[in-house]
């Protein structure tokens, strides 16, 4: 046996032992992201001032496991026990954080959000009545890419494309853990809010996203005070 | 290593990834491989000639300074080797990472009314699976992390040996 097979076997036994080896598609990964940049939104929210809880969409405490709903998902699906979190500041309506929940566009046409931010009486109305949520009810939401190399242009187009029938001011990202000077050049050029690199070990970046979160929160307190 | 050593190892490392179940990962870089390689190239600028002045129709002739443009090209089998090892590298870093900050997010959310949850579970599409990941599993994903850019650095040496 050669020197790069045996490193090749060592690799292989490695990553056979990671939480990597969990996640057999893109889209799992890209979950876990997703995920990710929830409990960043949060810690956003808590820097702000908010109180945090958590649901799930019975509207019950949820027990030691947290379900996260993925794409396609709806907000008022029972498929399983999904979490959302409550955010709540002082003085302000009281708002929730999703995962993976679809909402209805300009167009009527429904969209995916990976990670929203809604009115909570939207979203209650939404289950009770097994209805969409309305893009401009969403204060926040983040599109979320997860890539072992960088970002194919495509990507990009479609968040912007995503803008015109989902519009809400600056509210809308477009978040990645990698990069892509092509995708970049693209939503600066646009005026976008973006963000790339993000992974937890980067915390220039992190920092630069949760602040811009936190300015989100600071503007929605202000404006219902 | 030679190009053909190169394009084998890409083959075994691939072979090894779609054992693994992260096939996703090949996908990823074979799209990338696949788009090519953005480079800006300094061109000769060709113009139109008068048909009748050269009595040839549709001649072209060199005509003012090069210009820089954006063309296309393939990557070399080391450049795609290269760029398998640092999607292996990102992929498992980055999972470790952000599960350790999601538990520890959610540790810090622990109180007497609300516990924190001791799994997560990711619904795939639903009612097509789920994957469960353990917050409080005791795996040293850093130590396996630090172990892998070890060994890939290793193999990074023999690819340029």
């Amino acid at each position: 046996m050669n020197n790069s097979q045996i490193l090749l076997d060592e690799i292989q036994r490695i990553i056979g032992r990671s939480t990597l080896s969990n996640l057999s598609s893109a889209t799992a990964a890209c979950d876990l992201f997703e995920v990710y940049v929830f409990t960043l939104i949060l810690e956003a929210a808590e820097r702000e001032g908010a109180v945090l809880r958590f649901e799930d969409v019975r509207g019950r405490i949820p027990p030691s496991r947290y379900f996260f709903r993925t794409s396609p998902g709806h907000i008022f699906s029972t498929e399983h026990d999904y979490t959302h979190a409550i955010i709540q500041f002082q003085n302000a309506p009281i708002l929730e954080a999703h995962v993976g929940v679809k909402i209805s566009g300009r167009s009527g046409v429904l969209h995916e959000c990976d990670v929203a931010v809604l009115f909570r009486d939207e979203a209650i109305s939404c289950r009770q009545g097994r209805v969409v949520p309305r893009y401009n009810k969403v204060v926040l939401s983040v599109e979320c890419k997860f890539y072992a190399t960088p970002i194919p242009l495509h990507q990009a187009r479609s968040f912007m494309g995503l803008l015109t029938d989902i519009p809400n001011g600056d509210d809308r990202f477009f978040v990645v853990n990698t990069h892509s000077s092509n995708a970049e050049k693209m939503l600066a050029y646009h005026r976008k809010n973006w963000e790339h690199n993000l992974a937890p070990y980067a915390p220039d970046y992190v920092n630069k996203l949760r602040t811009a979160f936190e300015k989100k929160f600071a503007n929605f307190k202000a404006k219902h005070a | 290593m030679n190009e053909q050593e190169m394009i084998k190892l890409n083959a075994d490392l691939q072979r090894m990834l779609n054992d693994l179940g992260l096939g996703w990962i090949n996908e990823q870089v074979n799209e990338q491989v696949r788009a090519g390689k953005i480079v800006t190239k300094e061109v000769q600028m060709f113009k139109e000639v008068d048909a009748e002045q050269l009595s040839l129709a549709g001649s072209y002739r060199p005509s003012g300074r090069p210009q820089q443009m954006i063309g296309v090209e393939p990557y070399t089998p080391e450049e795609q080797l290269q760029m398998l090892l640092d999607a292996i590298e990102k992929s498992m870093t980055d999972v470790a990472a952000m599960k350790e900050e999601i538990a520890s997010f959610f540790r810090g959310q622990d109180s007497e009314q609300q516990p924190a949850p001791s799994q997560i579970v990711l619904d795939q599409v639903e009612g097509q699976g789920t994957i469960t990941l353990s917050l409080e599993e005791n795996v040293d994903e850093e130590r396996l992390t630090q172990q892998l850019h070890r060994l890939i650095a290793q193999l990074r040496a023999e690819i340029n040996s």
